[in-house]
């Protein structure tokens, strides 16, 4: 085992949280509870970040409350030859860049990939056990 | 004003309704908003915009379930795995 690779967020759980509505509650709780009790690192891809840019474009409080997160954590940022990789999975798995670089960063580190494309992302192949469906929040028990 | 189907299809000049409901349908929406809004509670796992504690305290095991595996070895090596077949 190594140590803590934390949890990494794809543009579905930023628009979440910074649209700060329902779909918030899950994220807000990832994150209380990495604060309080694992102290696991966030992780935000920069194409995952500029995917939810792009959504929350127009919409003042989402675009100001993201523009906050992102600057608390940081973003990650992709080197030439992760840009190629990836190409390679946008073009294979049919799916957005900021997925694509969220699952790279995830599958890189052995983090959590936080999502409410939990489907989608397994369907491109990543593996289930590094998968935190955020959508779990509102599963009755 | 409920929508109603089955009164012929849109022109390309009319908004299509975003949900059609039939007479039966329509009138019992009406007479138990009650029961739309426990289904759309059951949807959400949630009747309200607040967090039950239950739902918290079971989320926050799942997630640090969900840590513990992706931190085990054999999941980082499937990760690797899965980058390889992208990669060069």
């Amino acid at each position: 085992m190594t140590a803590d690779p934390g949890v990494v967020l794809d543009a579905s759980a930023l628009v979440a949280y910074a649209q700060n509505d329902l779909r918030a509650l899950p994220v807000e709780e990832l994150l209380r509870e990495l604060r309080e009790d694992t102290g696991a690192a966030v992780h935000i891809p920069c194409c995952a970040c500029g995917d939810a840019v792009e959504i929350v474009r127009d919409d003042k409080a989402a675009t100001s409350r993201l523009a906050s997160f992102a600057a608390s954590y940081g973003v990650v940022t992709a080197s030439r030859t992760e840009h190629q990789v990836i190409a390679s999975i946008v073009a294979e798995a049919s799916v957005s860049h900021g997925l694509a670089h969220a699952m790279l960063v995830a599958a890189g580190q052995g983090s959590s990939l936080a999502t409410y494309a939990a489907a989608t992302v397994l369907r491109a192949g990543l593996d289930e056990r590094l998968i935190l469906d955020l959508d779990e929040f509102f599963r009755p028990e | 004003m409920f929508l109603r189907r089955g009164h012929g299809g849109y022109s390309g000049t009319m908004r299509r309704p975003d949900i059609e409901l039939s007479d039966e349908a329509a009138a019992y929406v009406e007479r138990h908003p009650d029961m739309i809004a426990r289904l759309a509670g059951q949807a959400y796992g949630a009747t309200s915009a607040e967090p039950t504690e239950a739902a918290q305290v079971r989320f926050r095991g799942y997630v640090r379930e969900r840590l513990a595996l992706a931190g085990a070895d054999d999941a980082r090596a499937a990760g690797q795995a899965f980058l390889a077949r992208f990669a060069g």
